[in-house]
């Protein structure tokens, strides 16, 4: 299962304003990703956030479409909020409010990927089933 | 299960060649990390890496000891020959040459984690 990463620049200082933020993050209610019919496409399987001085990064671990993934986070309410929160603190201010708007930063903001290997794609005595959902 | 990222700072412009030095990369022969006494203490599930401008990190999700992970990592010979081949495309040299300084750039290195959502609580919504 693919992973994808976006990154942008925050003004340094604020690591702990921005982490509020993100520990009061309303989380999407359902993992499941949709293509632009409605049907479903995928899944998200994991994400984590990250700082170091001035950048932030979010590696997102899914399967299907990343496509999918800014459409999904675009019409999610929490993303808005974090959005709105996160705004003094970015060093570049960015248009989110409106779905194209979302879906050109999440472009933007997407890292070049440059290598990827998992469990998954190693040869082992069994196959790797702590990355699927459970369910629990 | 837990990701750890570990920051790079290089040169903006290179990523093709960067991109050519992981194409190479020989990879441990297994995902188990040992102890001493042999048993399994962590285990590296996946990596990937990324670039922007001049920004590089890599993702490591794994399970168990991420001490233990640096430890490992420092001992592949894969992973002695990437830092080896980086270094003119470092902005910021790191101090990986041994063991030990290994471990301490990659303590150094990792990035501070804000929020860690993994598969099964998003299923559980």
């Amino acid at each position: 299962m693919p992973y994808a990463a976006i990154s942008y620049r925050v003004k340094p200082g604020h690591d702990e304003e921005i982490a509020e933020i993100f520990a009061n993050f309303k989380r999407v209610k359902r993992p499941e990703l949709h293509d632009v019919e409605g049907q479903e496409s995928g899944k998200l399987l994991g994400t984590a956030v990250f700082i170091d001085h001035d950048v932030v990064v979010r590696v997102i671990h899914y399967s299907g479409d990343f496509a999918d993934i800014a459409r999904k986070m675009a019409a999610e309410s929490g993303v808005h909020t974090l959005e709105s929160k996160l705004a003094p603190y970015l060093a570049e201010q960015r248009d989110t409010t409106t779905s194209e708007g979302f879906g050109d930063y999440f472009r933007n903001a997407t890292m070049r990927c440059i290598s990827q290997l998992s469990v998954e794609t190693l040869s082992l005595d069994k196959p790797p089933t702590a990355k699927q959902p459970t369910g629990v | 299960m837990p990701i750890a990222a570990i920051s790079y700072d290089i040169l903006p412009g290179f990523e093709d060649e960067i991109g050519e030095i992981f194409a190479n990369f020989q990879r441990p022969a297994s995902p188990s990390v040992q102890g001493d006494d042999g048993a399994e203490v962590a285990k590296i599930l996946g990596t990937a890496v990324f670039i922007k401008n001049d920004t590089m990190v890599r993702f490591i999700e794994y399970e168990g000891d991420l001490t233990e992970v640096a430890k490992f990592m420092a001992a592949q010979p894969g992973v002695q020959a990437f830092e080896r081949k980086i270094v003119p495309y470092l902005s910021k040299p790191r101090d990986t040459a041994t063991p030990e300084g290994f471990v301490r750039t990659f303590t150094d290195s990792t990035m501070r984690c804000l929020t860690l959502l993994g598969s099964n609580r998003i299923t559980a919504g």
